[in-house]
C-alpha cells in the first residue's frame, strides 16, 4: 500500500471534521455506558430517554446491525445494535441491556433511534481539561465517529459522535444497502 | 282592575294581558289565571288546548317553586299564551297558507289517525319522497347560505343572488309537487323578493339581506318541522311566518331598507323592536315609556294602546330570543398536523396500555370486583377518547364540492349547454390528508361528464330528454368507505366504440365472451380514450386510468354503470383514512406481518397434486386452470421456522392479472385495522415492506407491500442477481 496517500487521506478526514469538534469539546454532562468492558459517552443532550430491553420486531432485508423496530409509545422507531455496529461480537440481551433512545439531529429532519448498549453506567461532568481529541489510528480504524476521549478517574472513556455514528452518508448507504440487497 | 273569571266569556287576550300585570309573588292572582285558563281550554280546539295545558302546567310549577327565577316562567307562560292565541286566530279563518294546513290538519286528525300520521303532511305524500326532499333541500338551503354570506361582503355578486333564487325555486317545485303548501308559499315569497335583488330593483344590503336571511331560516325551519313530523312529532308552525311572507311581500312599508343606516341590526330594547317590526309608532312607544312608572315597560305599551298585546308578546319573545342566542359559529383551533398524529398515536398506545391493564390477571381474577369496575370505566373513557381523536382529523367534503360546483357551471357555460348541478352530502367528512387527493381524480370526472356526457340541447331534445342535463354529485359513508358518485343523464358509454378500441389495442379479442361490466371497465386501461375529437362525438374515457391509478393510491377503487343514452355513473370508493389500514394479520415461522386487505384476493391450502415445478427451480400452483408462481416469505425475509410444504401451509393470491402470485405462509391469524406508520427516517425504504403497525399487544408489526414483494421475488429468481437467498 502507498503510505504518502494513507496519510494524505487520514489527514482529510480530520480536517473536515476540525469545525465540528470544537463545539463539542467544550464539555459537559455525557452518559456513560459499558460495552464489551470498554467505557462510552454520549453528549446527554441527545439522549431522550433509557428504556429497558423489549420485544423488537426483526426488519427484513437490512443490515444486521439494525436489529429491528420498536414500538416507543405509539412511534415506531428503528434500533441499532451498537456492538454490530462496531464490528464487536454479538453478545445475548441480558438482565442489564437495554435500548438508549436518542435524538439524532440530521438535515432535514429530527430522527429519534433506539441504540442497544450491554449496560448504562451513570451521568458524569466531563470539563474541557479532561478531553483529549481522538487518537489516530490509521485507517483502518475509523475515528470520525469519535468526539473526543474523556479521562475521568483515571479510566478512559471513548466519546461519541452518535450523530456521525449513523451519519447521512451512512443511513443513506443503509437505505441503498435495503434496496439492492438480493 | 277586576276581572270576573267566572263570566266564561274571557278570552285568552284578557289572560295575556292579566299575565303581563301580573305580581310574580301574588298566588291568588296566579290562581285565577289557571282557572280562566281551564276554562278557556275546556271550550277550544284540540291544537289551541296543547299550549294551554302546557301553561297550567307551568303555572302549578311556579307555584310550587314559588320565588325562584319567576321571569323564565312569566316570560314562558305567556309564550305559550300567545301561541295558542296565534293558533286561535288562525283556525278563525284568516287566509294564510299555513293556517290552510292548520285547518287541514284538524280535518285529517281524524281519519287519518288509523293510518297512523297525524302531523299536518298531505295524506298522500311518500315519505321516501319526502326524506329526499328534505335532504336536497338542505343541501339547496346551506348552498343559498353561502351564497348569503357572499352577499354580505359583495352584494354586487349576481352569481350568488342566483345560487339563492335557484334554491328557492327548485324548492317552491318540489314542494308544490309534493304538497307542501307552507313551503311552497315561503319560497315562492321569497323568490319573487329575490328576483327584485336579481334585477337589480334592489340590493341585497341592510334590511332587504336580512330579510334573506329570514327567509332562509323560516324555510330552514319548515323543513326541519317536516322531518319531525316524519318521525311523528307533531307539526308546529315556525311563528312570524306570516310576518315574514308579509314582509316579503312589501318590505318597504314594514320600514325595512336596503341601506345600512335604514335597518340597523335588531335593536335590544322592547319599544325599539316594536317601532323597527313596524308594530308601533315611536312617539306613542316613548309617551308610553315617559309614564310608565314603576310598571313593566310591556305592560305600559299595551295600556296606552301604541300596540296590541300579541304584538308586545312576539316582541317580548323576540327580545329574549336575541338577547338569549349566541351567534351560531362554530370556534375553531388551528393545530399544526404533526402535532395531531402525535396525539392520535398517543391515544393509539392508550388503548393498548389499558388493553393491558384490564386482560391483566388481577383485574379478570374476580377478586376485586371494584377494581375490574374501575378499569372499564376507565376504559370506555379512553375509546370515546380514541373516536374523538379519529375525527380530529376529518373534514367535510365541502370545499371539494364547491369547487367542483363552480367547475360546472363554468364548463357548461363554456359549452352552451344547460346543466342541473346537484350535490348531494357535502357534508360526509373524510381525512383531511385525503381532500386535496380526492380533488384532482373527482375534478377529472366531473369534467368527462359535462365535456363528454351531457349531450348538447338539442340533441337532447331530440331524444326526449329535458333540455338540461344532470349531473349529480353525492357523497356518502358506507361501510367504513366514502363513497362519491357522479352521474350524468347523458348518453352513456359508447359500447361498441369501447369494443372497437379495445380489439385495436389488442386489450380483447372480440366483443364477444365479456361481460358487459368487464367491457366498460376497459376504459380504466392505459390509454384508452374513446374520445374522437375530429367529430366530437365521443364515448367517455379521457385519460381515465388516471383517474384509476390517483383513486388507487389512495387505496380506494373506481367503478361504473352505465345505461346507453340514459346516463352514466363513476363511483370512487375511498377509505376514511389513508391511516387505517384494514389488514390480515399473518403468520410466518415466528414473525407476524400484516397483509392489506385490498391486496388478497383468495387464499387456499393447495392439494399436493396442484404443486408443480418449473426446470427444477420455479415453483408453480395451478389453481382452476391458472397457473401461478409460488412466492415462499420465509425465503425472500430469511424467517426460521416457516412452514416449508406448501400443503401445509397456506397460500394466498396476490397481485391481479398476470402479475399474479401465490404468497406462501404459515396461516392467517385475524383481520385487522391498523394504524399505518413509516418505520422512521433512519431506516427508510424498504423493499416488500411499507411500512410497521402497532398490534394489539404492543408490538411492531410490519405490513407488507405485495408489489414489492412480487419485486423482490422476480429479482431473486434471477439466477444472475440472486446471491444467497434462502
Amino acid at each position: 500500500m502507498n503510505n504518502r496517500t494513507n496519510t494524505t487521506m487520514a489527514k482529510a478526514g480530520q480536517d473536515a471534521q476540525g469545525s465540528n469538534r470544537v463545539r463539542a469539546l467544550e464539555g459537559g454532562k455525557y452518559l456513560t455506558f459499558l460495552m464489551a468492558n470498554e467505557k462510552y459517552g454520549l453528549e446527554i443532550l441527545k439522549v431522550r430517554e433509557i428504556i429497558g430491553m423489549m420485544d423488537i420486531t426483526a426488519v427484513p432485508t437490512i443490515p444486521a446491525y439494525v436489529r429491528g423496530v420498536i414500538n416507543l409509545r405509539g412511534k415506531v422507531i428503528p434500533v441499532i445494535d451498537l456492538r454490530l455496529k462496531f464490528g464487536m461480537e454479538a453478545k445475548e440481551d441480558g438482565q442489564r441491556t437495554c435500548i438508549i433512545v436518542v435524538n439524532l439531529t440530521r438535515t432535514l429532519q429530527d430522527l429519534t433511534m433506539g441504540i442497544i448498549v450491554d449496560e448504562v453506567a451513570d451521568v458524569i461532568n466531563i470539563g474541557q481539561s479532561q478531553m483529549e481529541p481522538p487518537p489516530s489510528f490509521g485507517v483502518n480504524i475509523r475515528t470520525d465517529f469519535i468526539l473526543g476521549m474523556g479521562k475521568v478517574d483515571h479510566r478512559v472513556m471513548t466519546l461519541l459522535d452518535i450523530d456521525r455514528v449513523l451519519s447521512g452518508e451512512e443511513m443513506a448507504i443503509l437505505d441503498k444497502a435495503a434496496q439492492t440487497k438480493e | 282592575m277586576e276581572w270576573d273569571m267566572s263570566r266564561g266569556n274571557v278570552t285568552l287576550n284578557d289572560i295575556a294581558a292579566l299575565i303581563v300585570q301580573i305580581e310574580p309573588t301574588d298566588l291568588e292572582e296566579l290562581a285565577r289565571v289557571r282557572r280562566a285558563l281551564h276554562a278557556v281550554a275546556e271550550s277550544s280546539s284540540p291544537s289551541v288546548r296543547r299550549p294551554m295545558a302546557e301553561a297550567i302546567k307551568k303555572i302549578d310549577q311556579m307555584m310550587e317553586e314559588k320565588g325562584s327565577d319567576s321571569s323564565g316562567f312569566f316570560a314562558d307562560i305567556g309564550a305559550l299564551i300567545e301561541e295558542a292565541i296565534d293558533v286561535m286566530e288562525r283556525s278563525d279563518g284568516e287566509e294564510t297558507p299555513f293556517s290552510t294546513l292548520k285547518r287541514d290538519q284538524v280535518r285529517t286528525s281524524g281519519q287519518s289517525a288509523d293510518a297512523g300520521r297525524f302531523n299536518g303532511l298531505p295524506p298522500e305524500a311518500d315519505p321516501a319522497l319526502l326524506g329526499e326532499f328534505i335532504s336536497e333541500s338542505r343541501d339547496l338551503i346551506a348552498g343559498a347560505e353561502i351564497a348569503l354570506l357572499e352577499l354580505e361582503t359583495d352584494p354586487e355578486n349576481t352569481e350568488a343572488v342566483n345560487t339563492i333564487f335557484r334554491a328557492f325555486h327548485t324548492i317552491k317545485g318540489t314542494s308544490a309537487f309534493l304538497g307542501l303548501d307552507p313551503i311552497s308559499a315561503l319560497a315562492h315569497g321569497a323568490e319573487s323578493f329575490l328576483s327584485r335583488i336579481r334585477d337589480k330593483e334592489i340590493r341585497c344590503t341592510g334590511g332587504y339581506a336580512d330579510l334573506a336571511f329570514r327567509s332562509v331560516d323560516a324555510l330552514k325551519d319548515l323543513i326541519k318541522n317536516i322531518q319531525d313530523a316524519l318521525g311523528g312529532e307533531p307539526m308546529a308552525a315556525p311563528e312570524g311566518l306570516d310576518d315574514l311572507m308579509a314582509l316579503l311581500a312589501d318590505p318597504e312599508t314594514a320600514g325595512i331598507l336596503g341601506e345600512a343606516g335604514g335597518a340597523p341590526e335588531m335593536p335590544l330594547r322592547l319599544g325599539d323592536i316594536l317601532v323597527a317590526q313596524g308594530k308601533a309608532d315611536r312617539e306613542e312607544i316613548e309617551a308610553a315609556a315617559a309614564d310608565q312608572g314603576d310598571q313593566p315597560i310591556g305592560l305600559a305599551i299595551v295600556r296606552s294602546e301604541a300596540a296590541s298585546l300579541t304584538e308586545v308578546g312576539r316582541a317580548l319573545r323576540k327580545q329574549r330570543r336575541l338577547v338569549g342566542a349566541e351567534p351560531a359559529v362554530e370556534s375553531s383551533v388551528r393545530v399544526r398536523t404533526d402535532r395531531l398524529d402525535r396525539l392520535i398515536d398517543i391515544v393509539g398506545e392508550l388503548v393498548i396500555g389499558h388493553s393491558i391493564v384490564a386482560q391483566d390477571e388481577t383485574v379478570n381474577s374476580g377478586t376485586s370486583p371494584e377494581l375490574q369496575r374501575k378499569v372499564n370505566h376507565a376504559g370506555k373513557i379512553v375509546r370515546q377518547m380514541q373516536g374523538l381523536c379519529m375525527s380530529i382529523r376529518m373534514v367535510p367534503l365541502k370545499a371539494t364540492f364547491h369547487k367542483i360546483a363552480r367547475l360546472v357551471r363554468d364548463l357548461a357555460r363554456k359549452r352552451e349547454i344547460m346543466i342541473d348541478f346537484i350535490p348531494i352530502g357535502e357534508d360526509t367528512e373524510i381525512d383531511r390528508n385525503m381532500v386535496d387527493l380526492v380533488n384532482d381524480p373527482l375534478v377529472h370526472l366531473v369534467r368527462n361528464a359535462v365535456d363528454h356526457g351531457i349531450e348538447p340541447p338539442e340533441e337532447r331534445e331530440k331524444s326526449g330528454k329535458p333540455k338540461a342535463g344532470t349531473v349529480l354529485l353525492k357523497a356518502y359513508h358506507s361501510g367504513g368507505n366514502v363513497v362519491v358518485e357522479i352521474s350524468d343523464d347523458g348518453r352513456g358509454l359508447d359500447r361498441g366504440k369501447i369494443i372497437e378500441k379495445a380489439i385495436a389495442k389488442g386489450l380483447i379479442n372480440s366483443g364477444m365472451g365479456h361481460s358487459e361490466s368487464e367491457l366498460i371497465h376497459l376504459i380504466f386501461q392505459p390509454g384508452f380514450s374513446t374520445a374522437d375529437k375530429v367529430t366530437d362525438i365521443s364515448g367517455r374515457g379521457v385519460g381515465l386510468d388516471v383517474v384509476r391509478k390517483a383513486v388507487e393510491i389512495l387505496r380506494g377503487r373506481v367503478d361504473v354503470s352505465s345505461e346507453p343514452g340514459r346516463g352514466c355513473t363513476f363511483s370512487v370508493r375511498l377509505p376514511l383514512t389513508m391511516a387505517i389500514t384494514d389488514g390480515m394479520l399473518i403468520k410466518v415461522g415466528n414473525q407476524r406481518y400484516i397483509l392489506p386487505m385490498v391486496n388478497i384476493n383468495m387464499s387456499f391450502r393447495p392439494e399436493a397434486g396442484a404443486l408443480s415445478t418449473v426446470v427444477g427451480r420455479g415453483e408453480i400452483v395451478i389453481l382452476q386452470g391458472k397457473v401461478m408462481p409460488i412466492i415462499r416469505l420465509h425465503r425472500l425475509f430469511d424467517i426460521r421456522g416457516a412452514v416449508e410444504d406448501p400443503a401445509q401451509g397456506l397460500l394466498i393470491i396476490i397481485g391481479d392479472g398476470d402479475q399474479c402470485c401465490a404468497l406462501l405462509v404459515d396461516e392467517l391469524v385475524e383481520q385487522q385495522q391498523v394504524v399505518a406508520k413509516s418505520l422512521g427516517a433512519g431506516i427508510g425504504k424498504i423493499r416488500g415492506i411499507s411500512g410497521g403497525a402497532i398490534l394489539g399487544d404492543g408490538r411492531v408489526g410490519l405490513i407488507l407491500d405485495p408489489q414489492g414483494i412480487v419485486a423482490l421475488a422476480r429479482q431473486a429468481s434471477n439466477p444472475v442477481t440472486a446471491k444467497g437467498v434462502g
